[in-house]
C-alpha cells in the first residue's frame, strides 16, 4: 500500500536527485526532532548529535526508500530506535540517584539538606525556568517507554495508532503506557498542579 | 460504569482516542461523578503544564555540520562501492588448473593410444630432454650443479693441503 503526503513527495524528489528537497525536510523536522530526542535522553549536545544521526540514516537510505508508512512515523521510528540504543549504551551514565537520600560515611550518616520539592510552600513563587526544570526532572523519572509514549502524544501530537507503529506495540499497549505515565507524573507534579489551580 | 474503570479510560478520553460509545459513557459518567470529574481536571491540567516545557533551538551551525557529515558519508560509500579485486584470483586459478589438467590428461590419452614401442620412445625422449635441459628449476640439473661445486671445493681443499683426502667421494674415483 502506498501512502502519499507532502514529506513523502519531498523524499521521492530527493531520491531523484533534488538535494533542495532534503533541505526542506531538514528545515521542517530539525527542531521538533531535537526536542523529541532531548526530552527522551536529557542531554542537549547528545540530542543534536543523535538528530544528525537520524537525518544521516534517512539521507543514506534515500536510494532504497519506499513510502510504506507516513514519513513522520518512519522518521520518529528511527529516532526512537536511536534513542533506545543510546540509552542502552549509556545506561551507567544516566542512573538516577535520589538527592534526599542520606550519605553514609565511615563514621556517620549525613542527612542531605536539600528541600523536598513536593513540600514547596504554596506562597513561594516558582518562575518559568524552575517549572521547566521540575517538569523535565519528572519526565526523566518515568520509564523510557512511558516517557517516549507521553512525549510523542503531548509534544508531537501523534495518534495512538502512530505511536503504536513507532514503538512497535499494540494500540491498547499505548493506551496502557499513557495511562501509567500520566499516573506517575501526577504523583511527581501534584504540588505544582495544585499551586497552579489555586 | 464503575469509577475505577472510568479512570482507566480517562487518559484515552483526554486524547480523544475512544470510540463514540466509549466517549458517550465517560461523558455521562463525568456529569454525575464529582471525583472522576476532579481526576479528569487534574489530568488535563497536568497535560497543559507539561506543554509549558520550553523547546530548545538547534545550534546555528546544525545544518552546516549535517551537510559536512553527509558529504563525508557519501565519500565513504563511494569507497565501499569500488569493485574489490580480491575475488579475481580464485576463478583465474581454477581456470588455469582446469587447462593444465585437460592438457596433461589429453597428452597421456594420446600417448597411450599409440603403440607400446612408440610410447616408450616418446617417454624416453621427454625424460631425456627434461634431464638434459640446464634450467635452474630442473631439480636434476640443480643436483648436478651442487655436486660439481662440491667436487671443485674438495679438489681445491686437497691442492691447498687443507684436507689430506677426498671427502666428496667423487674426485678419488676419477
Amino acid at each position: 500500500m502506498k501512502i502519499l503526503d507532502d514529506d513523502i513527495e519531498l523524499m521521492l524528489s530527493f531520491q531523484k536527485g533534488e538535494k533542495s528537497c532534503f533541505e526542506k525536510i531538514l528545515e521542517k523536522y530539525e527542531k521538533p526532532l531535537i526536542n523529541f530526542i532531548f526530552r527522551t535522553i536529557g542531554d542537549r549536545w547528545a540530542a543534536e548529535d543523535l538528530t544528525q544521526e537520524v537525518f544521516l540514516r534517512i539521507y543514506r537510505s534515500a536510494a532504497t526508500y519506499k513510502p510504506l508508512a507516513k514519513f513522520s512515523t518512519w522518521l520518529y521510528k528511527i529516532a526512537t530506535d536511536i534513542c533506545i540504543d543510546y540509552q542502552r549504551k549509556n545506561k551507567h551514565k544516566h542512573e538516577f540517584v535520589s538527592l534526599d537520600n542520606p550519605v553514609t560515611t565511615e563514621e556517620e550518616e549525613i542527612k542531605r539538606e536539600i528541600p523536598d520539592q513536593s513540600t514547596v510552600a504554596p506562597d513561594i513563587s516558582i518562575d518559568k525556568k524552575q517549572i521547566s526544570e521540575i517538569i523535565q526532572s519528572a519526565l526523566f523519572s518515568l520509564p523510557t517507554n512511558q516517557r517516549l509514549a507521553l512525549t510523542l502524544r503531548i509534544y508531537e501530537n501523534k495518534s495512538y495508532q502512530e505511536i503504536s507503529k513507532i514503538l512497535g506495540c499494540s494500540i491498547s499497549g499505548v493506551e496502557s503506557l499513557l495511562f501509567r505515565a500520566r499516573q506517575n507524573l501526577k504523583q511527581k507534579l501534584s504540588f505544582l498542579i495544585s499551586s497552579f489551580s489555586d | 460504569m464503575k469509577c475505577k474503570r472510568v479512570r482507566r479510560k480517562l487518559s484515552a478520553y483526554l486524547d480523544r482516542e475512544l470510540n463514540d460509545k466509549g466517549k458517550e459513557i465517560i461523558t455521562e459518567h463525568l456529569k454525575e461523578c464529582t471525583n472522576c470529574r476532579k481526576e479528569f481536571s487534574i489530568l488535563s491540567g497536568q497535560d497543559e503544564l507539561v506543554t509549558k516545557l520550553e523547546a530548545m533551538e538547534p545550534s546555528v551551525d546544525f545544518r552546516v555540520r549535517f551537510w559536512k557529515k553527509a558529504r563525508e558519508s557519501e565519500g565513504k560509500e563511494v569507497v565501499k562501492k569500488m569493485p574489490r579485486l580480491s575475488w579475481l584470483p580464485v576463478p583465474v586459478m581454477s581456470l588455469l588448473i582446469i587447462i593444465i589438467i585437460s592438457y596433461v590428461s589429453g597428452f597421456y590419452f594420446t600417448l597411450y593410444a599409440k603403440g607400446e614401442n612408440l610410447r616408450t620412445q616418446i617417454e624416453t625422449q621427454v625424460l631425456e630432454n627434461f634431464i638434459a635441459s640446464a634450467h635452474p628449476l630442473n631439480p636434476i640439473s640443480l643436483l648436478n650443479f651442487c655436486n660439481e661445486c662440491w667436487e671443485a671445493l674438495c679438489r681445491r681443499a686437497q691442492s691447498q693441503k687443507v684436507s689430506s683426502k677426498c671427502i666428496c667421494g667423487r674426485c678419488e674415483n676419477q
